[in-house]
C-alpha cells in the first residue's frame, strides 16, 4: 500500500479530498480548543490529519488506512499512535501485508536508523514471518550497521532474530566479523557474549567439535589476548574477559574461577608488558590476586580447622600447611595491593576507585595472621 | 559564584551557570501547545509532555517555576489525560506510560497530584505489566526496562505501587544484568547508560539495591568519564550530558559520586552552554534542547552547584517535591489506617 503513496509522489500527492477510495470519509476538523495548533501544519499534513481523525473515531483498520499510517508517519516518524495502527492494520490485513512492510520500514531506516518505533514494528513483523525471515533481516540489521557499527536497536533486533532463527553460528560470526572490523566495537562483544550465554554449555563444545571447557577456554583467551594486543588499553576484551567467568558455565558456579586460570595471569601480564600503564589490565590482575587471597584464607581456615582434630604426631604437618596458606594469602594480597597502586599512577582520575579497591585487604591479611596464631 | 574547584582558569561566559539565559529559554517553551507557525515543534509533538517536564524541573532547580504559565500548563496536561487513565505526549497521541509518568511529575511539581485519580491511572500503569513482569510502554506492547522504572516512579508517586506486582517487575531487570554489571533494553542487550539510569531507579525505588554487583558495575560508571571531562553512555561514545546524568544519578543512589572527577564534569556541562540564547546542548557548540537543558542542570544540582536546589537521583525530581510526595502518602497511609 505503500507504494500508492510512492506514485502520487512524482506528481505531487493528490490531495484526500479528491482520491476516490476515500470518498466515504468525512475528515473530522480540529476542536475549537485545538484549532491554533493548525497553523503549525503545512496544508497538506493538516488535510492528512483530518481523515487520520476520522479513522480514529470509526475505529477502521484496511488497506487505506494503512497507507494513511505511512503519510502519518512520514510526516513525523515517532508519531507512535500511527505506527500502533499500522500495526493493527497488517495484522487486520493478513499474511499477505508482511512482505510490504518490510520495504516500509526499510525506507524509514535510510531516513533515521535510531527511531524507536521504526524497530518495534519491525520485530513484529520478523516475529510474525518466523524463522523463514532470517536472510531479510539479516541484510536489513546489517545495512544498519554498517552505517553505525554501534547501532543499539539494531543489534537488540539481531538478538530477537536469532532467537527465532536459532542460527547461533551465523551470529557468532557476524559479531566476530565486527569485532574484527573495530575491536573496540563493544556492541559486538557484547553480543559474542549473548551467542555464548544463549547456547549453552553443550553447543559451545559441539560448536568447537568436541574437546573439554579446559580448551574452550584457552581459545577463548587467545581471542582476547589478541584484541588486548591490538588495543590495551580498550575495556570491551577486559570486560568480556572478566564477564566470561562470571556468567558462562562452569566457572559462573565455581567460586572465583578467574582465580584459578594461569593464563589470565599470564595475559595481564604480557599486555603490562607492551603497555605499562595499562588501568584495565591493573585491574584485572588486581581481581586475579584478590581471588587467590581469598582462596588460600579458606584453605588456611580448613588447615586451621585439621589442627585442632589433629593427632600428636600429625600435628607438625598440618601446621606446616597452615603456615604455607597464610603465607600465600598474605603474599597474594601484597599483589594485589601493588597492583592497584600502579593503577592509580596509571589512571589518576579514578583514584578514588583504585583506593576503594585496597579497603579489604588488611581485614584478609589481620584475618590470616590471626589465624595462624590462634592454631 | 564559579563552582568550586572548577577547572580552567579562562573566566569566559560560560565560566558560571547562566540562570537567567536558561530560564528565558525553557520559558519560551512555556505554552508549546499554542506557539504559533513553528514547524519543529510537530516534529516533537508526539513527546510535548516530557518536554514539559524536562522544562518546569529545571526552572524549579533554579528557582524559576515561578516564571512559567501554572493554570495553562495544569489545563493542557489534564486535557492530554485519556479515559483509560494514561496520558499522551500531546492532546492528539494515545496514552503512553513515559508520558503518564511525565505528567504525574508535572502534577507533583505543582502540588497538584489531588488534580488526578490515582487508582485510574494506576489501573492503566498496572495493564501494562508483562506476565514476566516487565512492563509495555503502550497498547503496541514496546518492551523496555526504563518503562519498568516509569511504571514503578509513576506509582511511587501516587501511592499505588501496591496495584502492580513488583517483585515480577524486579526479577526482569534482574534478568537485564549484564557481565559488566550495568544493563541494557531487554535481557542480553548491551549496557547502555540510559538504561542503567533506569534499572538502577527502579531498584532503589523497590529497595532491592543488593541486587545490585557494586564494585563492578561502579567501576563500569566511572569508565564512562572521557578526558573531555564528560561522560558517555557506552564504551567507545562520544560524550554527552544527557549520559553524564543517567551515570552520575547512579553513582549518587549507590553511594559513590566522589568515583568520578566532579569538577572536570562541571566543567564540561558549564561549557555546553549557549551563551547567547540560552540552554545546554549535548556537547559544547552544539544545538541547545530542554532535554539537555534539563540533565546538564540536575548533573549540577546532584553535585552541589551554589544556588540550585537539590535533586533526588531516584525520582528526578526535587528534593523538597519528594518530601513531599513522601509526606502525602504517609498521611493518606495512616488516614486509610494501613
Ligand atoms: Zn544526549
Amino acid at each position: 500500500m505503500s507504494g500508492g503513496g510512492a506514485a502520487a509522489a512524482a506528481a505531487g500527492p493528490l490531495p484526500y479530498s479528491r482520491r476516490p477510495e476515500w470518498a466515504d470519509v468525512t475528515p473530522v476538523s480540529l476542536p475549537a480548543a485545538e484549532k491554533v495548533v493548525a497553523i503549525q501544519y503545512t496544508a497538506e499534513h493538516a488535510e492528512a490529519l483530518g481523515y487520520w481523525r476520522a479513522v480514529l473515531q470509526s475505529g477502521e483498520l484496511s488497506g487505506r488506512v494503512l497507507a494513511l499510517t505511512a503519510d502519518m508517519i512520514r510526516l513525523n516518524q515517532a508519531d507512535y499512535t500511527a505506527w500502533r495502527v499500522r500495526w493493527l492494520c497488517v495484522q487486520q490485513l493478513g499474511a499477505d501485508a508482511l512482505g510490504p512492510e518490510l520495504d516500509f520500514t526499510h525506507g524509514v531506516m535510510l531516513e533515521n536508523a535510531k527511531n524507536y518505533q521504526l524497530w518495534n514494528h519491525r520485530r513484529l513483523v520478523a516475529g510474525a514471518i518466523g524463522p523463514s525471515c532470517a536472510a531479510r533481516e539479516d541484510a536489513f540489521t546489517r545495512e544498519a550497521i554498517i552505517f553505525d557499527e554501534k547501532n543499539y536497536h539494531a543489534w537488540a533486533h539481531r538478538q530477537a532474530v536469532v532467537k527465532i532463527t536459532g542460527l547461533w553460528e551465523a551470529e557468532l560470526a557476524f559479531a566476530d566479523e565486527f569485532i574484527g572490523r573495530d575491536v573496540r566495537n563493544n556492541t559486538a562483544w557484547n553480543q559474542r557474549m549473548f551467542v555464548w550465554k544463549a547456547m549453552g554449555q553443550e553447543a559451545r563444545l559441539r560448536l568447537q567439535g568436541g574437546g573439554d571447557d579446559a580448551g574452550w577456554l584457552r581459545s577463548e583467551l587467545e581471542y582476547i589476548a589478541a584484541a588486548v594486543q591490538k588495543a590495551p588499553r580498550n575495556e570491551s576484551p577486559w570486560r568480556y574477559l572478566t564477564g566470561l567467568f562470571a556468567s558462562l558455565e562452569p566457572w559462573a558456579s565455581s567460586p572465583r574461577s578467574l582465580s584459578r586460570c594461569a593464563e589470565v595471569h599470564t595475559l595481564c601480564c604480557e599486555a603490562l608488558n607492551d603497555c605499562p600503564s595499562c588501568g584495565p589490565a591493573y585491574d584485572v590482575l588486581a581481581l586475579f590476586y584478590e581471588g587467590q587471597a581469598a582462596l588460600s584464607a579458606a584453605q588456611a581456615d580448613t588447615a586451621a580447622a585439621a589442627a585442632t582434630v589433629a593427632p600428636g604426631p600429625a600435628q607438625a604437618g598440618v601446621q606446616v600447611v597452615l603456615a604455607g596458606r597464610v603465607a600465600a594469602t598474605i603474599m597474594a594480597c601484597e599483589l594485589a595491593q601493588a597492583a592497584l597502586d600502579e593503577a592509580s599512577v596509571a589512571d589518576p582520575m579514578r583514584t578514588p576507585y583504585w583506593l576503594h579497591r585496597q579497603r579489604g585487604f588488611n581485614d584478609v591479611v589481620a584475618l590470616a595472621t590471626g589465624v595462624l596464631r590462634s592454631a | 559564584m564559579k563552582a568550586a574547584g572548577t577547572g580552567p582558569a579562562e573566566a569566559g561566559p560560560r565560566s558560571t551557570l547562566l540562570v537567567d539565559k536558561h530560564a528565558t529559554y525553557i520559558k519560551s517553551f512555556s505554552r508549546l501547545w499554542d506557539t504559533p507557525d513553528k514547524l519543529e515543534f510537530v516534529a516533537t509533538e508526539h513527546f510535548w509532555m516530557s518536554g514539559m517536564y524536562w522544562g518546569l524541573s529545571a526552572m524549579y532547580l533554579m528557582g524559576r517555576l515561578g516564571d512559567m504559565d501554572r493554570d495553562a500548563i495544569l489545563g493542557w496536561v489534564m486535557r492530554c489525560q485519556h479515559t483509560n487513565g494514561g496520558f499522551g505526549g500531546s492532546e492528539r497521541n494515545d496514552p503512553h506510560l513515559l508520558y503518564t509518568l511525565s505528567a504525574v511529575q508535572i502534577l507533583a511539581l505543582y502540588d497538584r497530584l489531588d488534580d488526578v485519580d490515582a487508582d485510574k491511572v494506576a489501573a492503566y500503569v498496572a495493564g501494562l505489566q508483562r506476565p514476566d513482569g516487565s512492563f509495555a510502554g503502550d497498547a503496541w506492547g514496546e518492551i523496555d526496562t526504563r518503562f519498568t522504572y516509569c511504571a514503578l516512579l509513576c506509582l511511587s508517586i501516587l501511592g499505588r505501587t501496591a496495584a502492580i506486582n513488583v517483585p515480577s517487575a524486579l526479577d526482569f531487570i534482574a534478568k537485564c544484568k549484564n557481565f559488566d554489571g550495568g544493563f541494557g533494553c531487554t535481557p542480553g542487550n548491551e549496557s547502555h547508560a540510559g538504561q542503567v539510569f533506569t534499572c538502577i531507579g527502579a531498584l532503589s525505588l523497590a529497595n532491592a539495591l543488593h541486587l545490585v554487583d557494586r564494585d563492578l558495575f561502579c567501576w563500569w560508571l566511572c569508565e564512562r568519564q572521557t578526558k573531555s571531562g564528560g561522560l558517555n553512555g557506552r564504551p567507545e561514545k562520544l560524550q554527552d550530558v544527557c549520559y553524564s546524568w543517567w551515570c552520575l544519578s547512579c553513582l549518587s543512589i549507590l553511594g559513590r559520586l566522589h568515583w568520578i572527577d566532579r569538577s572536570a564534569l562541571t566543567t564540561f556541562i558549564l561549557d555546553c552552554q549557549d551563551e547567547e540564547d540560552g540552554g545546554i546542548s549535548d556537547r559544547p557548540d552544539d544545538m541547545a534542547d530542554v532535554y539537555h537543558t534539563f540533565f546538564g542542570i540536575a548533573g549540577l544540582s546532584l553535585m552541589g552547584y551554589p544556588n540550585l536546589a537539590a535533586i533526588d537521583p531516584t525520582w528526578a525530581l526535587p528534593v523538597e517535591v519528594v518530601e513531599r510526595i513522601k509526606r502525602r502518602n504517609e498521611a493518606a497511609a495512616s488516614a486509610s489506617g494501613k
